[in-house]
């Protein structure tokens, strides 16, 4: 029981903790920009919005799904957005703008392709699972995103920029 | 507001973007009709095929920014990125179709009535290397009219 307890925290930590910590020291040093901070607060309120969106929808409070990696709306595509938003407030149509504008474009290409292919292999390898053991097995692991949540994603880190630079 | 539109559509790195992306997603469209021997319009959508639509759009921006700021800083940000994309593309998508294609082929014989799921999402390197070579030309093509 112990054992599983500490695996479980170590499969949820290992790389959240030290992700945390790195992103925790990226505000510290870099909290004055307001580009890093508009990119920064996206994806931090992306994350808080899943949690609120995932325990409505399983009725109960769960805060762990804080640090999901999938889900209503993306994390990913709200940071890009925002980014993008706020080198376009700062500088307007530069070069770096258009550059960080495509490169959007391509990570959103990314999460939709990326889905695309591992969701149905991983429903085959459930299919498989199930007739090897006997019983009804499902793997259940996040890839990727689907449109809306790329849509709303993008909503969110516009107007997070807009508020970052109004402020 | 206005003035930002006319002047980012007057801006040349962004149109060769724009126009690698759309061009290269209307020949996609072209190379599926003429595959499936019907025009097939959907297949603007499509994320694999024939040419890789994100390498083209990568190409033509390096170029173009190569050709209005010479070795600058976001031309050499531009090409790693360029770098990262093109191997993400030709190598980790090929572990996964290698994957699909033993998954299928035990699928097989397990269980008869499955439908094997689809096959191929890498590009292959023609794709790349036609991705390459458009998305050049487009640069060229915008910064020559």
């Amino acid at each position: 029981m112990t054992s599983h307890i500490i695996k479980q925290i170590r499969i949820y930590f290992g790389p959240l903790l030290s992700w945390t910590i790195v992103l925790l020291i990226l505000l510290f040093l870099f909290y004055k920009s307001k580009i890093f901070l508009s990119a920064w607060l996206a994806a931090f309120f992306a994350q808080l919005l899943k949690m609120v969106i995932t325990s409505l929808k399983l009725k109960r409070f769960s805060p762990m799904t804080f640090f999901r990696i999938s889900g209503m709306p993306s994390a990913h595509t709200a940071t890009m957005t925002a980014l993008v938003t706020a080198i376009f407030l700062k500088e307007g149509v530069t070069t770096t703008f258009i550059l960080a504008f495509f490169a959007g474009l391509i990570m959103i290409h990314f999460l939709l392709a990326s889905r695309h292919r591992i969701i149905p292999q991983q429903e085959a390898l459930s299919i498989l699972l199930t007739r090897l053991e006997k019983k009804k097995t499902e793997l259940k692991d996040e890839w990727g995103h689907t449109g809306d949540e790329i849509a709303f994603g993008a909503i969110l880190g516009i107007i997070t920029a807009i508020v970052v630079y109004i402020l | 507001m206005m003035s930002a539109l006319t002047e980012l559509l007057a801006n040349k790195i962004f149109l060769s973007g724009i126009i690698a992306w759309i061009g290269s997603q209307l020949i996609k469209v072209i190379v599926i009709s003429i595959k499936r021997r019907k025009i097939d319009i959907a297949a603007i959508f499509e994320l694999s095929g024939m040419p890789s639509t994100n390498v083209a759009i990568l190409a033509a921006l390096t170029t173009a920014i190569y050709l209005s700021e010479g070795t600058s800083t976001v031309f050499f940000l531009a090409l790693a990125f360029f770098v990262y994309v093109l191997q993400e593309m030709v190598l980790s998508a090929h572990a996964i179709d290698k994957h699909t294609e033993i998954i299928n082929s035990i699928l097989k014989v397990v269980h008869q009535k499955y439908v094997p799921i689809r096959k191929r999402w890498a590009h292959t390197p023609a794709e790349v290397i036609i991705g390459i070579l458009l998305g050049i030309a487009f640069a060229l093509i915008v910064y020559l009219i």
